[in-house]
């Protein structure tokens, strides 16, 4: 399939599926979900990987959606965080954690570390900060020095014993 | 100092952690940023940029772009009517037309149907190059007379000499701000014949007038307001693509989307001046500082932009936080084509505190010193002389600060057992060879001093409106808010002085009067300070409307927690109620002090305030390979006072990081002009395996000329950091590492026995200063059109 | 075509031949797959795979047939002796690895095939992966590499990454190893470990590029070789 071929496929996005009509085959999934979906809670930060503001759920594991096609990802179950939101506008405990630890300032990483972290902690329950250190090494921060993100997910990940 | 360590919601007033206002949205990713705007009939932008760091353009051939399907504009340099802009001169052109100098200047731009067809629009111009001789080497270019500025002064008696001399040249890279939030904003038509540009910014009013010059419009026909700004760190100050938004607007009559990729924006932009710093300390025996001499070369790129202001900060804040009662300073900011230089936090200052503090550690290791016994012993006092004349006339706790910094606990060692040592805590992370045995722990301590506000004569003043209606405020003031949290202190200062809960901020606009950059440090100090100026008249016009209406003595009167009181604070109504259901509204403009430029014969300071610092940094290196761990920075900072403690502290820890990247892996190279690693794959910032532990303390003096005595701290722990970092990699090392990034591959280098090298030198040979200056090597062509 | 999507392609199980991946299994399936910690390196090298997002999408084969000399995955394979197989409409193939890694970027896979698994024999001994950049975390490697001790065949495997333009094979330094080694008192002494070392980063052909030079390569290559021999044989089992 070349880079000039125009095409049609269907998305599976937050449980709802989106038709995506006459698009290059070479978008990427991340352009897709803002330009063409208008769900821009996904953040465009690097469009090599490296900082994981875009990072999406793919079938429940944290991916950046900057290095995939978005045509290679129809027939996944995607979830952004428009989908990880609870809908009648509250917090989770992760999003309050954060919010409580200062763990953003200008916030335009935050949202690919809510759905990193979200995904971490349902793996690791009880995280040391080493673990969290280790786990979440895909997202990069320039406002905070990251401590209070270590210590936002540190607490989201407490599981009462 | 115990400092809070949770933000609350429902928390008020200065001195709480008021959690941020736009938290919950951003937590959920519904704050809407630059990059995130998106406009019915919108087209998208993009710009051809040159290939060459400097060439004669020959021909632009618009045609190949502009007979593509799905373009509806595409424009070059004779579009524009005035070819001029700049962040302080208009030396820069808006689109290239004689001549490129730098790869990524713009020459073109295409709006059309969506990105893709954009770019390949772009691409497809044709351009014919007469490719010249760039300058990639900033002492080339001393020689070559491409000065922006030269500074040279002396103080006391230049002719001392001391019993102890030490000396080195230090160098510094090109840093790049890696704000996480690409270049992006919408212009469109205002539908009455003006345009409005929405992105960014760090000052809305220095971008308004740029872009109605360069349109040919008056002020009026253009707005300029900002959105959510992903992070600036001094990288938004100037503009990228505003100009080319407002032009294709006005010429397609449709709104205009450009959005910078990551590589797009390390080539656009500018980055902090690469420089070489000669420095020399004179000391008594006991290690009494006697005199310092300097010579610093700032590497600007090829068109102005603010480096006369960046070496006019460097040749006055050489003299680092310390009594030094003679000295000789030169410095030159000049012009390479290795691209373009501006500001970046801590600007023109972290390079001579890096020198400065290098040379210090390199004096403590003469003198057998502790290094903060050194610092303690020379530590600027209240009233001492500044060498660029100025009198240190308010609070000045330098020594205080060491001592507390030195008084922090250390981190405990690792762990004997090495099963024991998660690799996040070894150099080099998962999956190093470095083992315990082969680690040495470093330990160092700097101090360094900032100024507080733009100087040298640069007008510094903020306007604010506040509204207060049935019990809520709403604050109108141009600061911009780039993620450091203006937003949330602006609240709640008016919520200490109006007594009130409620309060709201706007975003920024130049349908405001102008506020100050948000550079410098200086928000805090200036659009604070006129916010609580501000509420401070609209308090005493409510209470005054409010005595009237019931007879009462304005004396008497007090509002706090929502309430009109009286002087023993007992409720007499609440505020919403005793509004009435009125308007109440104040504005008030806050000048700081001014200031001269340092060759200015005026008694006026140079600086309006300078702020103190200490880092004490520990680490780990594996002193074969040169991976270094962070284990632990003790900050201690000169604040004036808290306004919001968790907000004072992440500035310190996000600076301190930032700082850290530049101390041990940021650098962006330039060969033959060319940039080597124009993105996050290639150019490194720290990542949260990097970041250590930072513990923050603050010593609290008030700041004369303000009521709250506030004073602001953006910069500073970014500013020291670079300093502490290589300090503490010295001090495990025992080698002088006069260069910043000391990235592993430099340690081990200077390990091997190797000379020190200069890397911001592509030709690779190391100069010592003083610099003489050499004849130009060759014939450089027309520079600066004046 | 994505790998992932062809179930075959994703299986992890125990052959004759020792243990065979199918290509579109990511990599984080194999840090979290039983049978493959039969092989402690593949999880080592699971860990130090790039990044926890990378690691659920980059697949066994996607990495191999890169040809990158700079990938975590082909060195640790490459010390493992692994076999790569691959199909065509005409039927498969066998290749090992060593040889499938043709030139920079370049293997030996023909237009006409794809990689479908790689087989991993079961090897005892010790195993360890290592990488060094220019920070902590998440970086291109500046060098890394695998060591595999074969107790069995009393031989060691050491590959090396982004010391060439492909991941190679230190024979040289192997085969003065294999017979430096005191396999019977299983020790290595000091000098016997820097020559090794040296003998290591003297035959390779690392690159100079804007990370770091090849100077530093070579030096880091003769210390990382060094201290992973040391660490093979050291009296506690780490």
């Amino acid at each position: 399939m070349s880079a000039e071929e125009k095409i049609s496929y269907t998305l599976q996005i937050n449980g709802k599926s989106h038709k995506v009509e006459n698009a290059f085959y070479s978008e990427n999934l991340l352009d897709v979900l803002r330009y063409r979906l208008g769900m821009t809670g996904t953040k465009f930060g690097c469009e090599h990987g490296q900082c994981g503001a875009c990072t999406v759920h793919i079938d429940g594991k944290p991916v950046c959606s900057c290095m995939e096609l978005a045509a290679v990802v129809a027939g996944s179950e995607i979830t952004t965080i428009e989908g990880y939101n609870k809908p009648d506008g509250t917090l989770t405990k992760l999003q309050q954690c954060f919010v409580k630890h200062a763990a953003l300032q200008c916030g335009y990483c935050t949202p690919g570390f809510i759905m990193s972290a979200a995904a971490f902690i349902a793996e690791h329950p009880n995280a040391t900060e080493e673990e969290i250190r280790e786990g979440m090494d895909g997202n990069l921060c320039r406002c905070t020095g990251y401590g209070r993100i270590i210590a936002a997910i540190k607490e989201a990940a407490e599981v009462s014993k | 100092m115990k400092l809070d360590q949770e933000t609350s919601p429902t928390a008020t007033g200065i001195g709480a952690s008021l959690q941020r206002p736009d938290a919950i949205a951003k937590v959920r990713g519904e704050f809407e940023y630059a990059p995130d705007l998106l406009q019915e009939g919108m087209l998208w932008g993009a710009t051809r940029r040159s290939e060459y760091p400097y060439a004669r353009l020959i021909r632009v051939n618009l045609k190949p772009a502009q007979e593509m399907p799905g373009v509806h504009a595409v424009l070059g340099a004779w579009d524009v009517p005035d070819n001029r802009f700049g962040a302080i001169n208009n030396d820069q052109p808006v689109l290239a037309d004689d001549f490129v100098r730098y790869v990524g200047e713009p020459i073109a731009i295409v709006a059309a149907e969506d990105a893709e067809t954009a770019r390949r629009a772009a691409a497809a111009i044709e351009i014919e190059y007469e490719p010249q001789i760039p300058i990639t080497d900033p002492v080339d270019a001393l020689a070559a007379g491409k000065i922006y500025r030269h500074v040279k002064y002396s103080h006391g008696d230049p002719t001392v000499v001391g019993e102890i001399q030490v000396e080195g040249t230090y160098t510094t890279a090109r840093q790049d701000h890696s704000f996480m939030a690409p270049d992006a904003g919408i212009a469109r038509p205002d539908g009455h014949g003006g345009v409005e540009v929405i992105g960014a910014t760090q000052w809305v009013h220095a971008d308004r007038p740029q872009i109605a010059a360069s349109l040919g419009f008056p002020q009026e026909k253009v707005l300029v307001r900002n959105v959510g700004v992903g992070g600036s760190f001094g990288g938004r100050v100037s503009i990228t693509w505003q100009i080319h938004g407002a032009l294709l607007a006005m010429h397609t009559g449709r709104p205009v989307k450009f959005l910078y990729s990551r590589k797009e924006t390390f080539h656009a932009r500018y980055h902090r001046h690469p420089s070489r710093i000669w420095v020399r300390h004179h000391a008594t025996r006991d290690g009494i500082l006697l005199k310092v001499e300097a010579r610093l070369l700032y590497e600007g790129g090829p068109y102005s932009h603010t480096s006369a202001a960046g070496i006019g900060n460097g040749c006055t804040l050489i003299q680092g936080p310390y009594r030094i009662p003679n000295a000789e300073i030169e410095g030159w900011a000049v012009g390479t084509n290795n691209g373009m230089c501006g500001p970046l936090r801590g600007f023109g200052v972290l390079q001579a505190i890096f020198a400065c503090e290098s040379n210090i550690t390199k004096l403590a290791r003469e003198l057998k010193m502790d290094g903060g016994e050194l610092r303690a012993k020379n530590a600027l006092q209240h009233g001492d002389h500044w060498i660029f004349r100025q009198v240190q006339d308010r609070p000045t706790p330098v020594e205080e600060i060491i001592k507390k910094c030195q008084a922090m606990p250390l981190p405990p060692p690792l762990p004997d057992d090495e099963r024991k040592i998660h690799p996040v805590h070894l150099p080099g992370g998962i999956a190093t060879p470095t083992r315990k045995q082969h680690i040495k722990r470093g330990i160092a301590i700097c101090a360094a001093a900032k100024n507080v506000c733009l100087s040298e004569g640069a007008p510094v003043n903020s306007t604010a409106l506040i509204t207060l209606r049935d019990g809520v405020a709403t604050i109108d003031c141009a600061a911009a808010e780039v993620g450091q949290g203006f937003v949330t202190i602006a609240c709640q200062i008016v919520q200490t002085v109006l007594g009130i809960s409620k309060v709201h901020i706007n975003n920024p606009d130049t349908n405001m009067p102008p506020a100050a950059t948000t550079d410098g440090s200086q928000q805090t100090v200036t659009s604070g300070t006129v916010v609580q100026i501000t509420a401070q008249t609209l308090k005493e016009r409510f209470l005054k409307f409010f005595a009237r209406e019931h007879s009462l003595d304005v004396n008497a009167l007090d509002m706090r927690d929502d309430f009109v009181v009286d002087k023993d604070g007992k409720h007499i109504m609440p505020i919403a109620e005793a509004g009435m259901g009125l308007v109440f509204r104040a504005t008030e403009r806050f000048d700081q002090r001014s200031t001269r430029a340092i060759e200015d014969e005026s008694d006026k300071p140079v600086h309006v305030t300078i702020g103190f610092s200490a880092n004490r940094c520990v680490v780990d290196v594996d002193i074969e390979l040169g991976l270094v761990k962070v284990v632990q920075m003790d900050i201690v900072h000169d604040i004036g006072r808290i306004i919001n403690p968790m907000q004072a502290q992440g500035q310190i820890e996000g600076g301190a990081v930032q700082g850290m990247g530049l101390g041990l892996m940021e650098n962006l190279k330039a060969e033959n002009g060319y940039l080597l690693n124009p993105d996050w794959r290639s150019y490194h910032i720290p990542t949260i395996v990097d970041a250590p532990t930072i513990n923050a303390d603050f010593v609290c003096y008030p700041e004369p000329g303000y009521y709250y005595g506030w004073k602001g701290i953006a910069e500073l722990p970014h500013v020291q950091a670079p300093a502490a970092v290589v300090a503490a990699v010295r001090d495990a090392t025992g080698l002088d590492l006069p260069f910043a990034p000391a990235t592993p591959e430099y340690v081990a280098h200077i390990l091997e026995g190797n000379d020190a090298i200069t890397p911001t030198s592509s030709s690779g040979d190391h100069r010592h200063g003083p610099w003489k200056v050499l004849p130009p090597p060759y014939d450089m062509g027309p520079w600066v059109r004046k | 075509m994505s790998l992932r999507r062809i179930e075959s392609l994703c299986r992890i199980e125990t052959v004759p031949e020792g243990l065979r991946i199918g290509a579109g299994c990511v990599i984080a399936q194999i840090w979290a797959d039983k049978l493959a910690t039969s092989i402690p390196l593949l999880g080592k090298m699971a860990r130090a795979f790039g990044t926890r997002q990378v690691r659920n999408r980059a697949t066994v084969g996607g990495n191999i047939a890169s040809g990158l000399p700079d990938r975590t995955l082909a060195v640790c394979l490459l010390a493992l002796d692994a076999s790569v197989h691959l199909k065509s409409l005409k039927g498969e193939r066998i290749v090992p690895l060593e040889k499938f890694l043709v030139g920079a970027k370049k293997t030996a896979l023909t237009p006409e095939e794809m990689v479908i698994a790689v087989t991993i024999p079961q090897v005892k001994g010790f195993q360890d992966y290592n990488m060094i950049g220019p920070r902590n975390a998440q970086f291109f490697v500046t060098v890394s590499m695998a060591l595999v001790v074969d107790d069995t065949n009393k031989k060691v495997h050491l590959a090396l990454g982004n010391a060439g333009p492909i991941a190679l094979r230190a024979h040289l330094a192997e085969d003065f190893a294999n017979t430096a080694i005191d396999w019977k008192k299983q020790q290595v002494n000091a000098a016997t470990a820097a020559e090794f070392g040296e003998i290591a980063a003297k035959n390779c052909n690392p690159p100079s590029d804007a990370t770091a030079g090849e100077n530093y390569r070579r030096h880091a290559i003769k210390i990382m070789a060094r201290r992973l021999l040391i660490k093979a044989f050291e009296e506690e089992p780490r």
